[in-house]
């Protein structure tokens, strides 16, 4: 029983056996997402109403086997082991179209001695199949109330209410002639010390249940027609043709990259103006001082920072809803296996490096659906190597800089070739260490590939904004806390200086400026500059200016690198802000900054070979702290964002070495 | 034979499955002696392969699991 007396249900199930939609038609708009410390799978959780009283009801992953071959599939495991809240209730969902194979999990929790109910989804395939099910044979052999249900409809769900509301008790039959607290301590150590099990005993088990299953199944269902074959094999003809599968796959990739790179510039434009509207509508009406400036400096911006990514979070896992949904994702992983192999990866890699091109932080978390632990974590590690939509506004205004306006190459517009170039040199990086790291790696785990295809399905609507939505207040709620501190720690590192020379030096700068003439707002950009630079951030920048010389970058590029660590497109602001980039001022003073010289060898001090050494720096640093704290979630220990830091920077630092050097011969 | 020596289209039934921890989640997955299994397609590269098992679920593994799994043809 959870905290006040709520009997807590859990759903359980084999994959594909519509499990969620009935979860979401069980608790209605009732549910929260909640990730429970300890724990590095999020699961979902809300309220069901059982004959009036309110009971708490957890949906769990979809696994084959209580018996965990990835993250998602422990989850299970550690729900039913755990020692301090037992399930009172596991509602079991099985398809009644393969019965057998969905009885086996239900035989190995069956013997955990908690009360059951088994409801039977898609008896409406099994009866075009030719199946027909006595339920009453099957209830009383297995000993359980047994409720065929309709999840898309909501069919059966009033008589699975009733049968939950009943069963208080476990009488389930088992082909275990050992105890429940056997069984539990059985499945307690396996998770302890995972080879606890041998095999061995896991295959006598296995064979056991289903022989067991066997009987009952035999005895229950009776096969009145033959065999149909699914709609299913002709559209695999096509998605897994030799040529028309890749072609495809590429096709589909390329209209979600597009996707999410257009649908999400208005929303994400909206969001920001109104953050920044917010945030003026603050400062002039807070009283003034230290607090009001948190709020509209640090606090808003920062929340700006985290709430912008929404829309491409929400459009990117639309599509890989649809995609999941369809029953298309596992042949894409199927397609595309043999060739990522070669690279250390596995064909279910697919999904999450796509998705890096537009957020490292979901497509990690997508990662938890790889059964091998190294493949798994390879994937992990080299995602944030594709270059994300926030790496892009950093990447326009630097090819800008470096490459003039209507250039051409042939045909192509040199700009935009660039821009190709640095994706492609993201990508290719990627597969190159991700076949480095598998060399050193251990192998941990065993499955490789073993992978249903289920049977092609239209996307359901409610289902894929239902997943939508979850995923972004999980976006939100944990990466969010992180960025909004780091930007709160910025904008005070920003905005305060030891003494009062930042003082002094704005109103220096401002007097300057004045004399020279300029307009109000460039005053007050060239105070805000030599602010900057007195402040404790800009005495950082001059602090670290030694060890990023060698890559062209003088201390105010050392800000921008250092408040990019937030979240990259910071960079943008604060290039702006230090080098007093401003709407009015900006050509000339783009001209300034061209004209500048650098005292060591005489050459601009912000050229080509500048912009292209930042360019390579930015692909490849892994300046992005959500990406850390989700890493650090998803593995577990700090051990992975460490060593995933700690490559990438070197990465990036001598990939802008050599590229600010080679520049230097040709520019 | 091992269910990897099936061409496209050939049936079998599953014998036995090799003395190896992968061979437990095969089972799990439903390849048990006694059932039958059939390949129905190559991924384009000639690997994983796609099987139908028993009443006609379809699942996919590498070349190197289903060399795991002991089958004998049958004629149907």
């Amino acid at each position: 029983m959870t905290d006040g007396g709520m009997r807590y249900i859990v759903l359980a199930g084999n994959p594909n056996t519509g499990k969620s939609t009935l979860f979401n038609r069980l608790t209605g708009l009732r549910q929260k997402t909640s990730n429970l410390p300890g724990t590095t799978v999020e699961r979902r959780a809300g309220s069901w109403n059982l004959s009036g009283k309110r009971c708490h009801l957890v949906d769990l992953p979809g696994s084959y086997s209580l018996f965990p071959a990835s993250a998602d599939e422990a989850e299970v495991a550690m729900v039913l082991a755990s020692e301090s809240q037992t399930p009172d209730l596991i509602v079991y969902v099985a398809d009644a179209t393969n019965l057998r194979r969905h009885l086996l999990m239900f035989a190995e929790m069956a013997e955990l001695g908690i009360p059951m109910v088994l409801a039977l989804s898609m008896m409406d395939m099994a009866a075009q199949k030719g199946l027909d099910i006595s339920i009453e044979a099957l209830s009383l052999k297995l000993g359980v109330l047994v409720v065929p249900v309709n999840p898309r409809t909501g069919e059966g769900v009033a008589n699975l209410e009733a049968a939950a509301a009943k069963t208080t008790s476990s009488w389930a039959s088992t082909a275990d002639a050992g105890t429940p607290e056997q069984a539990m301590a059985k499945l307690r150590n396996y998770l302890a010390g995972q080879e606890l099990v041998q095999p061995e005993q896991r295959k006598t088990d296995t064979s056991r249940r289903f022989a067991f299953i066997g009987k009952i199944v035999d005895a229950a269902i009776t096969r009145s027609g033959p065999v149909k074959r699914s709609g299913s094999r002709r559209l695999d003809q096509l998605f897994t043709h030799k040529i028309w599968g890749f072609v495809l796959l590429f096709f589909i990739l390329y209209l979600i990259f597009q996707s999410v790179f257009y649908l999400a510039e208005a929303p994400m434009g909206w969001i920001e103006s109104g953050m920044a509207a917010l945030g003026t509508y603050l400062a002039d009406h807070l009283p003034p001082g230290f607090f009001n400036r948190l709020v509209s400096g640090g606090i808003i911006p920062g929340l700006s920072g985290v709430l912008v990514f929404i829309p491409q979070i929400a459009l990117l896992f639309l599509f890989l809803s649809i995609l999941e949904d369809s029953g298309y994702m596992p042949r894409a992983s199927f397609i595309t296996d043999q060739l990522m192999r070669k690279a250390g990866l596995n064909g279910r890699s697919v999904i999450p490096l796509v998705g890096g091109m537009a957020c490292a932080i979901p497509s990690i978390m997508a990662a938890r659906t790889i059964p091998n632990v190294k493949d798994r974590l390879i994937t992990i590690f080299v995602t944030p190597l594709m270059s994300c939509s926030a790496r892009l506004p950093v990447y326009v205004l630097l090819i800008s800089l470096a490459v003039p306006e209507g250039l051409s190459i042939g045909i192509f517009d040199a700009r935009g070739l660039l821009l190709t170039a640095i994706y492609l040199l993201g990508a290719i990086t990627a597969f190159v260490v991700a076949f480095f790291a598998s060399l050193f790696m251990r192998q941990r785990g065993n499955s490789g590939f073993i992978m249903e295809l289920p049977d092609y399905q239209w996307p359901r609507p409610a289902n894929i904004l239902q997943g939508m939505y979850q995923r972004c207040k999980a976006f939100v709620w944990q990466a969010g806390s992180i960025i909004l501190i780091i930007s709160v720690l910025l904008w005070l590192m920003a905005s305060y200086g030891p003494g009062n020379h930042m003082e002094q030096a704005g109103r220096k700068a401002e007097t300057h400026a004045i004399q020279l003439g300029l307009n109000e707002d460039a005053v007050s950009q060239h105070k805000a500059a030599a602010m900057l630079e007195h402040s404790y951030a800009g005495l950082l920048g001059k602090a670290i200016e030694p060890a990023i010389a060698p890559l062209g970058f003088d201390w105010k590029t050392g800000i921008a690198l250092i408040t990019s660590f937030a979240a990259r497109e910071v960079f943008v602001g604060t290039m702006s802000t230090i080098y007093a980039v401003g709407s009015e001022e900006q050509q000339s003073i783009k001209k300034k900054m061209a004209a500048e010289v650098n005292p060591v060898d005489g050459k601009p001090r912000y050229g080509v070979p500048f912009a292209l050494s930042l360019l390579v720096f930015y692909a490849f640093a892994l300046q992005c702290t959500s990406t850390l704290a989700v890493v650090r979630r998803e593995t577990g220990s700090w051990k992975w964002p460490v060593i995933q830091l700690f490559t990438m920077t070197l990465l990036a630092y001598g990939a802008s070495f050599i590229t600010f050097r080679l520049a230097n011969i040709f520019f | 034979m091992t269910a990897a020596d099936l061409r496209v289209g050939e049936k079998a039934l599953i014998t036995a499955a090799a003395d190896v921890p992968i061979s437990a989640r095969l089972m799990e997955m439903g390849c048990l002696p006694g059932v039958s299994i059939e390949l129905l397609f190559k991924a384009p590269l000639g690997n994983p392969l796609a099987f139908a098992l028993g009443d006609g679920y379809l699942l996919s593994m590498r070349r190197e699991e289903a060399q795991l799994l002991e089958v004998i043809k049958s004629n149907d």
